[in-house]
């Protein structure tokens, strides 16, 4: 507990000002550029912090929190997952997959990040699980588990899901909720049944517009009456075929923890969309307003609003698809390399509904970027591995950025993007720290 | 060029922030919650379906407590609270969570 308190007297001192920080800290001190340069006793005693010289000082932007301190958390253990996720919270259960581990093209269940709003359920037997599909249809359904092994094609993909919230630290004012990094993101395969094959079964009233979607997952207070969340989506996304009722992740059963036994899974939008504990589809005529789709709940302002503004909720609207953004998942944060030697860097690219077409990488702070290799995605709505070579030109410490571009030209900014009350879509360049000796 | 010694980064971000850390925690029964006065009733409604990891990290002033509050009520289930109780929680959110607290 101690180091934690401590780290967060740093972070939240360079959050307050970061240049003052930079002053206090290290005894830097800004230049007349944007860029700050580090002098004297400034640059010997960051350096003397980090271990090693900074070669590309003269890059590093005045009051940027050295990547090597930025990122330390505690860790706990769930059972069934690695013992290296980094636990957000306990109640509800939250734990991201630090980027490191997210290295493998497909997600393995015991790696895959876990976000719950209520309390972690019992599992339910899949004798006993039923889906219902109600509201804007023609016929209601109730569809047992042997109707969803039997009676539609099943679908494998690889997708990937990630949270609305993932990337919240960054932002200051600090948001409410989950603290999530960067690792509240996962690409495991998947297989089920298209939603729009039940869907088409049950058949749409021309009034149907959105979905309510419900789980077997308990609220926190233990109320029976409430949801621990309900969310949902428009029509178009819950009829393209990429959107599928889950049964098995990884060829295996669903994990408790990721939504056993069936759960929806509608890529490349925040991630409570695909409600986990899956029970019923509330077909409807309007926008769903389930706990979790009103007030400022996934819900982002509709103009630019200055960091700490009190949007009205009137000017909020849902999210929809995520953005444009990238991992470094080797090396690790942290990694000693070899100077004057290249050093393999890859990781994995995604777009919500968009795909990736290009991804740099910077080991200079980001004045200069090359451009990496990018894989195809296996199919669409599959996050895309990327790799490089850099090569630390001598000793010293430096830092890798990667970026990506999507489909429409639209890139990872270099700086954390527009606040919102609620922390959503920070898609800044991940950054890692190396250091070549 | 010199190349200092490599330490740590853990034994380096202790080494930089040691200045800065709050007291010990380690008596602490409800971190982390900042062990202060009014932390058992803190604890006691705000932790109790939820852990306090949910807001420890939030820097807000009264009136952002006292409407979290209302919508924990609203929309969560929180069962009601006395006006002395509720000030009691507000004065520690204030004083312990408050926009100026380092």
């Amino acid at each position: 507990m101690t180091g934690k308190r401590m780290e967060r007297g740093l972070c939240e001192l360079y959050d307050e000002d970061p240049e003052r920080a930079d002053a206090l800290v290290f005894g830097r001190r800004s230049g007349t550029s944007r860029r700050g340069f580090l002098q004297g006793a400034g640059l010997a005693s960051m350096g003397a912090v980090l271990g090693a010289s900074i070669p590309f000082n003269e890059n590093m932007p005045a009051g940027l929190i050295p990547s090597a301190l930025a990122d330390d958390l505690e860790d706990f253990e769930i059972e069934g997952k690695h013992p290296g996720l980094t636990v957000l919270n306990d109640r509800p259960v939250n734990a991201e997959t630090p980027p490191h581990l997210l290295d493998d093209d497909v997600t393995p269940n015991d790696i895959h990040f876990i976000r719950n709003n209520g309390a972690m359920p019992q599992p339910m037997a899949k004798e006993e699980w039923s889906l219902t599909i109600d509201g804007e249809v023609e016929e209601e359904l109730e569809l047992s588990w042997d109707q969803l092994m039997n009676d539609f094609e099943h679908v494998t993909l690889k997708l990937q899901l990630e949270c609305g919230g993932n990337g919240r630290a960054g932002f200051n004012p600090s948001p409410s909720g989950n603290q999530w990094t960067v690792g509240a993101i996962g690409n495991s395969e998947w297989t089920g049944v298209r939603l729009k094959d039940i869907l088409e079964r049950a058949g749409l009233r021309p009034s149907a517009t959105y979905t309510g979607h419900y789980g077997y997952d308990p609220h926190l207070s233990g109320d029976a009456d409430r949801e621990a969340i309900s969310r949902g989506g428009p029509i178009d996304k819950m009829m393209d075929p990429h959107t599928i009722v889950a049964f098995a992740m990884n060829g295996e059963d669903i994990p408790i923890a990721n939504g056993y036994p069936v759960r929806l899974i509608a890529p490349g939008w925040a991630g409570s969309v695909s409600q986990k504990w899956l029970t019923r589809i509330w077909v409807r005529d309007r926008e769903h307003d389930g706990p979790g789709m009103t007030g400022l709940s996934y819900r982002v302002p509709r103009y630019p609003v200055a960091p700490g503004t009190e949007v009205p909720h009137e000017d909020m609207m849902v999210m929809s698809s995520m953005i444009v953004k990238s991992i470094i998942s080797h090396p690790e944060a942290g990694t000693e390399v070899e100077a004057g030697r290249p050093v393999e860097v890859r990781g994995q690219a995604w777009a919500g509904d968009d795909h990736v077409t290009a991804m740099e990488v910077s080991l200079d702070f980001g004045v200069t970027w090359q451009q990496a290799e990018l894989s195809d995605p296996p199919n669409r709505y599959s996050w895309q591995r990327w790799r490089a070579e850099v090569t630390p030109p001598m000793q010293g410490y430096y830092e890798i950025w990667a970026r990506a571009t999507d489909g429409n030209g639209r890139q990872q900014p270099m700086v954390v993007p527009g606040w919102n009350p609620r922390g959503y879509l920070n898609n800044v360049c991940h950054r890692i720290d190396v250091m070549a000796v | 060029m010199r190349i200092p010694i490599l330490i740590s980064r853990a034994a380096a971000a202790a080494l930089l922030t040691l200045p800065l850390a709050a007291a010990a925690e380690e008596d602490n029964p409800y971190a982390p919650l900042p062990p202060a006065e009014g932390v058992e009733t803190v604890a006691s409604h705000c932790a109790a379906c939820h852990s306090a990891r949910t807001f420890v990290h939030m820097r807000q002033g009264r009136d952002w407590w006292d409407d979290t509050i209302d919508r924990m009520k609203r929309d969560h289930g929180m069962w009601d609270i006395d006006t002395e109780t509720r000030e009691e929680v507000l004065d520690y959110l204030e004083a312990n969570l408050g926009p100026e607290t380092d």
